[in-house]
């Protein structure tokens, strides 16, 4: 037995520092997949905090034959999901209120702060792809390439068919292809909303 | 290879050959829709994770111990409301007979035997009205009938244990 599996089972029976151990393990995986589902970082962190909550509350559910990281992912999948369904997050928008760009600050901790800088701008160049996909699709794109997740372990993650995954995969390369299409045909767009989230 | 070709294997992120490769590369420079794929593509492919702030699993903690102090508090509150109206009703019910307390001795005890009495006969009735009632029902109630509802009755009762299990795990939780 694995030393993973040790500590879940210690979780399972109450040992608040084995799961304390679990969080400090999967605190990255999940935080970045609620930031991807939602965009902003105070959200991705009380999303993130809740997951793990509701994985400590179910854990005499969790079968400890199945994958755990694939479990506390698709926790914290349905958690982003059913939020952003529920209950329209606020706009979050780099712009002030007169619709003047906000000065980003480069991280004066990177040795080269441009590169920090280009980097930051690919970031958000990326989420802002990410946010004009449906939620599921976002969730399905998110596994695929940030989590380097198959398409049977997606399918797991999310409860639905290894079929479903593919056609929501294809869906979604379509729609990222069209908007990256017409910011090529139409820079203006990126331009004028370079951080907005249209999916808000 | 047309359009369609290159545009197929884009969209399902196929493997391509280097004749394919090159073929692509030729046909991304006309086609502004493949060019717009390939370049989503490249981005999902270069992507990093990110980290939450330092101090993730401390603030974990703390959420935990204040959720678990919230939960304890409801308990609290629910046990007080129930207890309180519990003996609210329980007083309510009981106070005609209360004054039985304060009579003398021989009036306690014949209202007690009385008290005996006719609960034992009540007892008695309530056997036979059921004997009575269960041989009529038998007569035109079907026998998979009365089978189901028993089996409902069984299931109903076994809910009632898991779901009073459960209710102790997660009291034993906090």
């Amino acid at each position: 037995m694995d030393e993973e599996k040790t500590w879940i089972i210690q979780a399972q029976q109450g040992n608040d520092e084995a799961f304390t151990y679990l969080v400090e393990t999967y605190q990255k995986p999940v935080y970045n997949l609620c930031y991807r589902m939602l965009g902003v970082a105070d959200y991705a962190e009380d999303a993130a905090q809740e997951s793990f909550l509701r994985a400590y509350k179910n854990l005499h559910r969790y079968d400890i034959n199945r994958s755990f990281a694939t479990w506390l992912l698709s926790i914290a999948a349905h958690y982003c999901i059913d939020k952003t369904r529920r209950k329209k997050l606020p706009t979050f928008s780099l712009h002030d209120d007169e619709g003047t760009p906000r000065e980003y600050i480069p991280d004066s901790s990177a040795i080269h702060p441009e590169k920090a800088l280009i980097a930051g701008d690919q970031r958000e160049e990326i989420q802002e792809l990410l946010l004009s996909l449906e939620e599921m699709d976002r969730a399905a794109i998110t596994l695929r390439y940030w989590h380097e997740a198959s398409e049977v372990e997606i399918a797991e993650t999310l409860g639905i068919t290894v079929s479903a995954v593919k056609s929501r995969l294809y869906r979604a390369r379509r729609k990222l292809g069209e908007v990256r299409q017409a910011e090529n045909e139409n820079p203006s767009l990126s331009e004028r909303m370079p951080y907005g989230s249209p999916a808000f | 290879m047309d359009h369609q070709h290159f545009e197929k294997k884009l969209l399902n992120e196929e493997q391509m050959t280097p004749e394919e490769n090159r073929a692509l590369q030729s046909h991304l420079h006309d086609c502004a829709i493949c060019s717009a794929l390939a370049d989503a593509n490249l981005a999902l492919g270069n992507v990093t994770m990110v980290t939450p702030a330092p101090g993730f699993t401390n603030r974990f903690t703390a959420r935990l111990a204040a959720r678990r102090k919230a939960q304890k508090r409801r308990y609290f509150y629910g046990g007080l409301i129930l207890l309180l109206s519990g003996t609210g009703l329980l007083l309510w019910f009981s106070f005609p007979t209360l004054s039985v307390f304060f009579s003398s001795p021989v009036t306690l005890l014949s209202t007690w035997a009385s008290f005996i009495v006719s609960t034992i006969s009540f007892l008695r009735v309530f056997s036979e009205v059921g004997r009575v009632l269960l041989n009529v029902a038998t007569g035109f109630i079907p026998t998979s009938t009365l089978g189901f509802s028993l089996s409902l009755f069984s299931i109903l009762g076994m809910l009632l244990i898991a779901s009073s299990q459960k209710l102790f795990r997660q009291i034993q939780r906090i």
